[in-house]
Protein backbone atom coordinates (compact mmCIF):
# COMPACT_ATOMS: atom_id res chain seq x y z
CA UNK A 1 0.00 0.00 0.00
CA UNK A 2 1.30 3.39 -0.92
CA UNK A 3 0.60 5.78 1.91
CA UNK A 4 -0.32 9.34 1.05
CA UNK A 5 -0.91 12.47 3.06
CA UNK A 6 -3.90 12.97 5.30
CA UNK A 7 -7.06 13.61 3.34
CA UNK A 8 -8.16 15.90 6.04
CA UNK A 9 -7.91 16.38 9.76
CA UNK A 10 -10.76 17.86 11.59
CA UNK A 11 -10.52 19.08 15.08
CA UNK A 12 -13.78 19.83 16.69
CA UNK A 13 -14.00 21.26 20.08
CA UNK A 14 -17.38 22.19 21.28
CA UNK A 15 -18.24 23.83 24.48
CA UNK A 16 -21.91 24.17 24.65
CA UNK A 17 -24.03 25.87 27.19
CA UNK A 18 -27.71 25.32 27.11
CA UNK A 19 -30.53 26.99 28.86
CA UNK A 20 -32.81 25.19 31.24
CA UNK A 21 -35.42 23.55 29.07
CA UNK A 22 -37.95 21.09 30.32
CA UNK A 23 -38.86 19.84 26.84
CA UNK A 24 -35.57 18.09 26.18
CA UNK A 25 -36.01 14.51 25.12
CA UNK A 26 -33.56 11.70 25.58
CA UNK A 27 -32.94 11.68 21.83
CA UNK A 28 -31.59 15.22 22.11
CA UNK A 29 -29.00 14.12 24.57
CA UNK A 30 -26.97 11.74 22.49
CA UNK A 31 -23.43 12.77 21.69
CA UNK A 32 -21.88 11.29 18.55
CA UNK A 33 -20.05 8.23 19.73
CA UNK A 34 -17.81 7.46 16.78
CA UNK A 35 -16.53 10.63 15.08
CA UNK A 36 -14.65 8.79 12.40
CA UNK A 37 -17.64 6.77 11.32
CA UNK A 38 -19.91 9.81 11.33
CA UNK A 39 -17.58 12.06 9.31
CA UNK A 40 -17.11 9.39 6.70
CA UNK A 41 -20.83 8.77 6.61
CA UNK A 42 -19.91 5.16 7.00
CA UNK A 43 -22.09 2.73 8.82
CA UNK A 44 -20.20 -0.52 9.14
CA UNK A 45 -22.55 -3.37 9.81
CA UNK A 46 -20.52 -4.46 12.77
CA UNK A 47 -18.58 -2.05 14.95
CA UNK A 48 -16.54 -4.28 17.20
CA UNK A 49 -16.05 -3.32 20.82
CA UNK A 50 -13.04 -5.29 22.04
CA UNK A 51 -12.60 -5.30 25.79
CA UNK A 52 -8.99 -6.48 25.82
CA UNK A 53 -5.93 -5.59 23.73
CA UNK A 54 -5.78 -9.22 22.65
CA UNK A 55 -9.34 -9.10 21.31
CA UNK A 56 -8.54 -5.90 19.38
CA UNK A 57 -5.43 -7.32 17.73
CA UNK A 58 -7.26 -10.55 16.94
CA UNK A 59 -10.12 -8.63 15.30
CA UNK A 60 -7.76 -6.73 13.01
CA UNK A 61 -5.83 -9.89 12.17
CA UNK A 62 -9.02 -11.69 11.24
CA UNK A 63 -10.23 -8.84 9.01
CA UNK A 64 -6.92 -8.85 7.15
CA UNK A 65 -7.17 -12.59 6.76
CA UNK A 66 -10.70 -12.38 5.38
CA UNK A 67 -9.85 -9.67 2.84
CA UNK A 68 -7.43 -11.80 0.79
CA UNK A 69 -5.37 -8.68 0.32
CA UNK A 70 -3.33 -6.05 2.02
CA UNK A 71 -6.35 -3.96 3.02
CA UNK A 72 -9.38 -5.19 4.94
CA UNK A 73 -12.68 -4.95 3.11
CA UNK A 74 -14.44 -3.27 6.00
CA UNK A 75 -13.52 -3.29 9.65
CA UNK A 76 -14.28 -0.95 12.48
CA UNK A 77 -13.78 -1.01 16.20
CA UNK A 78 -14.41 1.28 19.10
CA UNK A 79 -12.98 0.88 22.58
CA UNK A 80 -12.15 2.75 25.76
CA UNK A 81 -8.41 2.38 26.51
CA UNK A 82 -8.80 3.20 30.22
CA UNK A 83 -11.24 0.36 30.80
CA UNK A 84 -9.25 -1.93 28.54
CA UNK A 85 -6.25 -1.46 30.84
CA UNK A 86 -8.23 -1.25 34.08
CA UNK A 87 -11.24 -3.54 33.54
CA UNK A 88 -11.86 -4.07 37.26
CA UNK A 89 -12.57 -0.51 38.28
CA UNK A 90 -16.01 0.11 36.84
CA UNK A 91 -18.91 1.30 38.96
CA UNK A 92 -22.13 3.20 38.56
CA UNK A 93 -20.54 6.04 40.55
CA UNK A 94 -17.83 6.48 37.93
CA UNK A 95 -20.41 6.44 35.16
CA UNK A 96 -22.51 9.02 36.99
CA UNK A 97 -19.48 11.18 37.82
CA UNK A 98 -20.07 11.34 41.58
CA UNK A 99 -18.19 10.21 44.67
CA UNK A 100 -18.86 6.69 45.88
CA UNK A 101 -18.28 7.21 49.58
CA UNK A 102 -20.22 10.41 50.12
CA UNK A 103 -21.45 11.00 53.65
CA UNK A 104 -25.11 11.69 54.21
CA UNK A 105 -25.82 15.36 54.79
CA UNK A 106 -22.64 16.56 53.09
CA UNK A 107 -22.48 18.46 49.86
CA UNK A 108 -21.91 16.01 47.03
CA UNK A 109 -19.75 17.65 44.40
CA UNK A 110 -19.77 16.43 40.86
CA UNK A 111 -16.60 14.98 39.40
CA UNK A 112 -16.62 17.16 36.32
CA UNK A 113 -13.60 15.50 34.70
CA UNK A 114 -14.76 11.93 35.26
CA UNK A 115 -15.69 11.64 31.59
CA UNK A 116 -12.00 11.44 30.69
CA UNK A 117 -12.02 7.83 31.84
CA UNK A 118 -14.55 7.10 29.13
CA UNK A 119 -12.38 8.41 26.30
CA UNK A 120 -12.94 6.18 23.31
CA UNK A 121 -10.81 5.42 20.30
CA UNK A 122 -12.51 4.47 17.06
CA UNK A 123 -10.65 2.96 14.16
CA UNK A 124 -11.69 1.48 10.88
CA UNK A 125 -10.83 0.40 7.38
CA UNK A 126 -13.24 1.47 4.65
CA UNK A 127 -13.55 1.28 0.88
CA UNK A 128 -15.58 4.33 -0.03
CA UNK A 129 -16.32 6.68 -2.96
CA UNK A 130 -15.55 10.04 -1.36
CA UNK A 131 -16.28 12.26 -4.39
CA UNK A 132 -19.85 12.86 -5.42
CA UNK A 133 -19.45 12.47 -9.19
CA UNK A 134 -20.46 9.91 -11.77
CA UNK A 135 -17.28 7.93 -11.45
CA UNK A 136 -17.38 4.97 -9.17
CA UNK A 137 -13.94 5.17 -7.63
CA UNK A 138 -13.47 3.47 -4.33
CA UNK A 139 -10.85 4.93 -2.05
CA UNK A 140 -9.20 2.89 0.61
CA UNK A 141 -9.42 4.71 3.92
CA UNK A 142 -7.83 3.97 7.25
CA UNK A 143 -9.24 6.07 10.01
CA UNK A 144 -8.56 6.78 13.63
CA UNK A 145 -10.69 8.89 15.91
CA UNK A 146 -10.68 10.04 19.50
CA UNK A 147 -13.67 11.14 21.50
CA UNK A 148 -13.54 12.33 25.05
CA UNK A 149 -15.61 14.27 27.53
CA UNK A 150 -13.19 16.88 28.82
CA UNK A 151 -15.65 18.59 31.09
CA UNK A 152 -19.20 17.80 32.06
CA UNK A 153 -21.10 20.05 34.43
CA UNK A 154 -24.53 18.78 35.35
CA UNK A 155 -27.46 20.91 36.35
CA UNK A 156 -28.31 22.12 39.83
CA UNK A 157 -28.43 19.44 42.45
CA UNK A 158 -27.56 16.57 40.11
CA UNK A 159 -25.08 14.95 42.50
CA UNK A 160 -27.43 15.07 45.50
CA UNK A 161 -30.32 13.72 43.44
CA UNK A 162 -28.14 10.95 42.07
CA UNK A 163 -26.87 9.98 45.54
CA UNK A 164 -30.44 9.77 46.82
CA UNK A 165 -31.60 7.68 43.88
CA UNK A 166 -28.65 5.31 44.19
CA UNK A 167 -29.31 4.85 47.91
CA UNK A 168 -32.97 4.24 47.17
CA UNK A 169 -32.11 1.71 44.46
CA UNK A 170 -29.76 -0.19 46.76
CA UNK A 171 -32.28 -0.27 49.59
CA UNK A 172 -34.97 -1.63 47.27
CA UNK A 173 -32.58 -4.20 45.80
CA UNK A 174 -31.60 -5.43 49.27
CA UNK A 175 -35.26 -5.62 50.27
CA UNK A 176 -35.94 -7.67 47.14
CA UNK A 177 -33.04 -9.96 48.03
CA UNK A 178 -34.45 -10.45 51.52
CA UNK A 179 -37.64 -11.75 49.98
CA UNK A 180 -35.72 -14.04 47.63
CA UNK A 181 -33.42 -15.45 50.32
CA UNK A 182 -35.11 -18.87 50.36
CA UNK A 183 -34.73 -19.10 46.60
CA UNK A 184 -31.08 -18.10 46.86
CA UNK A 185 -30.69 -20.94 49.37
CA UNK A 186 -32.22 -23.38 46.89
CA UNK A 187 -29.99 -22.07 44.11
CA UNK A 188 -27.02 -22.58 46.42
CA UNK A 189 -28.06 -26.18 47.01
CA UNK A 190 -28.97 -26.82 43.38
CA UNK A 191 -27.01 -24.50 41.06
CA UNK A 192 -28.18 -26.58 38.10
CA UNK A 193 -31.74 -25.35 38.77
CA UNK A 194 -30.83 -21.65 38.73
CA UNK A 195 -32.85 -20.80 35.60
CA UNK A 196 -35.96 -22.51 36.95
CA UNK A 197 -35.67 -20.99 40.43
CA UNK A 198 -35.04 -17.48 39.09
CA UNK A 199 -38.50 -17.62 37.52
CA UNK A 200 -39.92 -17.65 41.06
CA UNK A 201 -38.18 -14.45 42.21
CA UNK A 202 -40.48 -11.72 43.50
CA UNK A 203 -41.24 -9.05 40.88
CA UNK A 204 -38.48 -6.48 40.64
CA UNK A 205 -38.78 -3.50 42.97
CA UNK A 206 -36.02 -1.50 41.34
CA UNK A 207 -37.24 -0.94 37.76
CA UNK A 208 -38.77 2.47 38.37
CA UNK A 209 -35.73 3.79 40.25
CA UNK A 210 -33.41 2.34 37.61
CA UNK A 211 -35.26 4.32 34.95
CA UNK A 212 -34.99 7.52 36.99
CA UNK A 213 -31.26 6.98 37.41
CA UNK A 214 -30.83 6.27 33.71
CA UNK A 215 -32.76 9.39 32.77
CA UNK A 216 -30.70 11.50 35.17
CA UNK A 217 -27.40 10.17 33.82
CA UNK A 218 -28.53 10.82 30.27
CA UNK A 219 -29.94 14.28 30.85
CA UNK A 220 -28.33 17.00 28.84
CA UNK A 221 -25.67 18.63 31.04
CA UNK A 222 -25.45 22.34 31.69
CA UNK A 223 -22.01 22.49 30.08
CA UNK A 224 -20.40 19.73 28.10
CA UNK A 225 -16.94 20.01 26.62
CA UNK A 226 -16.37 17.31 24.06
CA UNK A 227 -13.19 16.73 22.13
CA UNK A 228 -13.45 14.91 18.82
CA UNK A 229 -10.42 14.16 16.67
CA UNK A 230 -11.20 12.15 13.56
CA UNK A 231 -8.25 11.37 11.27
CA UNK A 232 -9.15 9.61 8.04
CA UNK A 233 -6.09 8.68 5.96
CA UNK A 234 -6.72 7.72 2.35
CA UNK A 235 -4.64 5.86 -0.15
CA UNK B 1 -17.66 -26.26 42.39
CA UNK B 2 -14.98 -24.01 43.82
CA UNK B 3 -13.55 -24.91 47.24
CA UNK B 4 -11.77 -23.09 50.03
CA UNK B 5 -10.18 -24.87 52.98
CA UNK B 6 -11.13 -22.92 56.09
CA UNK B 7 -9.59 -25.40 58.54
CA UNK B 8 -11.06 -26.32 61.91
CA UNK B 9 -9.72 -23.62 64.18
CA UNK B 10 -11.07 -20.40 65.61
CA UNK B 11 -9.71 -18.16 62.88
CA UNK B 12 -12.29 -15.69 61.59
CA UNK B 13 -12.64 -16.04 57.83
CA UNK B 14 -12.95 -12.81 55.89
CA UNK B 15 -14.61 -12.10 52.58
CA UNK B 16 -14.21 -9.23 50.12
CA UNK B 17 -16.35 -8.87 46.99
CA UNK B 18 -15.37 -6.50 44.19
CA UNK B 19 -17.93 -6.11 41.40
CA UNK B 20 -16.95 -4.24 38.25
CA UNK B 21 -19.88 -3.01 36.21
CA UNK B 22 -21.36 0.25 35.00
CA UNK B 23 -24.76 -1.08 36.02
CA UNK B 24 -26.53 -0.79 39.38
CA UNK B 25 -25.41 -3.63 41.63
CA UNK B 26 -26.38 -5.09 44.99
CA UNK B 27 -24.77 -8.15 46.58
CA UNK B 28 -25.66 -10.60 49.32
CA UNK B 29 -23.55 -13.41 50.77
CA UNK B 30 -25.26 -16.39 52.40
CA UNK B 31 -24.02 -19.52 54.10
CA UNK B 32 -25.93 -22.69 53.34
CA UNK B 33 -25.79 -26.12 54.91
CA UNK B 34 -26.32 -28.18 51.78
CA UNK B 35 -26.84 -31.37 53.77
CA UNK B 36 -29.91 -30.06 55.53
CA UNK B 37 -33.07 -28.19 54.65
CA UNK B 38 -32.47 -25.26 56.98
CA UNK B 39 -32.66 -21.79 55.42
CA UNK B 40 -29.43 -20.09 54.43
CA UNK B 41 -28.14 -17.38 56.70
CA UNK B 42 -27.18 -13.98 55.37
CA UNK B 43 -23.63 -13.09 56.44
CA UNK B 44 -22.82 -9.99 54.39
CA UNK B 45 -24.28 -7.52 51.97
CA UNK B 46 -23.14 -4.61 49.85
CA UNK B 47 -23.34 -1.10 51.26
CA UNK B 48 -24.05 0.82 48.07
CA UNK B 49 -24.97 0.44 44.40
CA UNK B 50 -21.45 -0.59 43.41
CA UNK B 51 -22.35 -4.08 44.65
CA UNK B 52 -19.00 -4.34 46.44
CA UNK B 53 -18.80 -5.98 49.86
CA UNK B 54 -15.93 -4.47 51.89
CA UNK B 55 -13.89 -6.81 54.05
CA UNK B 56 -16.24 -8.63 56.40
CA UNK B 57 -15.84 -11.56 58.79
CA UNK B 58 -18.24 -14.34 57.84
CA UNK B 59 -17.57 -16.62 60.82
CA UNK B 60 -15.07 -18.79 62.62
CA UNK B 61 -13.58 -21.60 60.56
CA UNK B 62 -14.89 -24.29 62.92
CA UNK B 63 -18.41 -22.87 62.68
CA UNK B 64 -18.65 -22.46 58.92
CA UNK B 65 -16.76 -25.52 57.66
CA UNK B 66 -18.77 -27.82 55.44
CA UNK B 67 -21.06 -24.96 54.49
CA UNK B 68 -21.46 -23.50 51.04
CA UNK B 69 -20.83 -19.79 50.65
CA UNK B 70 -23.00 -18.31 47.91
CA UNK B 71 -22.66 -14.70 46.85
CA UNK B 72 -25.52 -13.33 44.74
CA UNK B 73 -25.29 -10.01 42.91
CA UNK B 74 -28.24 -8.37 41.21
CA UNK B 75 -27.31 -5.92 38.45
CA UNK B 76 -29.71 -3.55 36.67
CA UNK B 77 -28.14 -2.60 33.36
CA UNK B 78 -28.90 0.93 32.26
CA UNK B 79 -27.77 1.04 28.63
CA UNK B 80 -30.16 2.70 26.21
CA UNK B 81 -30.36 -0.20 23.80
CA UNK B 82 -30.15 -3.99 23.76
CA UNK B 83 -26.64 -4.16 22.29
CA UNK B 84 -25.20 -1.75 24.86
CA UNK B 85 -26.75 -3.67 27.74
CA UNK B 86 -25.64 -7.02 26.31
CA UNK B 87 -22.08 -5.76 25.93
CA UNK B 88 -22.04 -4.40 29.48
CA UNK B 89 -23.42 -7.67 30.83
CA UNK B 90 -20.70 -9.63 29.04
CA UNK B 91 -17.98 -7.29 30.27
CA UNK B 92 -18.94 -7.17 33.94
CA UNK B 93 -16.51 -8.99 36.18
CA UNK B 94 -16.26 -9.94 39.84
CA UNK B 95 -13.54 -10.84 42.30
CA UNK B 96 -14.21 -12.76 45.49
CA UNK B 97 -11.40 -12.90 48.05
CA UNK B 98 -11.35 -15.21 51.05
CA UNK B 99 -8.58 -15.23 53.62
CA UNK B 100 -7.46 -16.46 57.05
CA UNK B 101 -8.31 -20.12 56.39
CA UNK B 102 -5.90 -22.96 55.77
CA UNK B 103 -5.81 -21.94 52.12
CA UNK B 104 -4.59 -18.49 53.25
CA UNK B 105 -5.68 -15.95 50.64
CA UNK B 106 -7.64 -17.18 47.65
CA UNK B 107 -9.35 -15.32 44.84
CA UNK B 108 -12.28 -16.58 42.79
CA UNK B 109 -13.24 -14.81 39.57
CA UNK B 110 -15.65 -17.00 37.65
CA UNK B 111 -19.21 -16.46 38.83
CA UNK B 112 -22.10 -17.89 36.90
CA UNK B 113 -23.79 -15.07 34.96
CA UNK B 114 -27.51 -15.01 34.17
CA UNK B 115 -29.67 -12.36 32.59
CA UNK B 116 -33.14 -11.84 31.27
CA UNK B 117 -33.78 -11.88 27.53
CA UNK B 118 -33.48 -8.09 27.21
CA UNK B 119 -30.35 -7.79 29.35
CA UNK B 120 -32.12 -5.39 31.67
CA UNK B 121 -31.32 -7.34 34.84
CA UNK B 122 -28.49 -9.76 35.41
CA UNK B 123 -27.43 -11.96 38.29
CA UNK B 124 -24.01 -13.21 39.30
CA UNK B 125 -23.77 -16.36 41.41
CA UNK B 126 -20.55 -17.47 43.05
CA UNK B 127 -20.65 -20.76 44.96
CA UNK B 128 -17.69 -21.77 47.13
CA UNK B 129 -17.65 -24.89 49.29
CA UNK B 130 -15.93 -24.21 52.60
CA UNK B 131 -14.12 -27.43 53.40
CA UNK B 132 -11.95 -28.54 56.29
Amino acid sequence: MKPQAFTYILLLFSLSGICQNSTITLQDLAVPSSPVFILLDAAPSMIQTPSTPKAFVLGIAQSFQQSNGAFPQEYSAEFAPYWMINPGGKSIYKLAGIRQNAEAGNIHPQKVFSGLQFTTLSTGFFNKDLIADELDFQTKIFSLGVRTNILKIQRGNYADSMQLLLKQWHRLAQSEMDENIDLFTEISRHPERTDELQQQFVPTKTAETTKKISDLINQKPLYHGIFLLPMPVSE
Amino acid sequence: MEQYNVGTGNEAISLVVDISTLGLAASRAILVDVASSTPGSSVASSHDASGDIPSVLIGKAADIRNRRLTIVTKVDLIGKDYETRKKEFEQMTAKYDLKSGLDAQARFTNPEKKSDAEYQTGYLYMHIDLIA
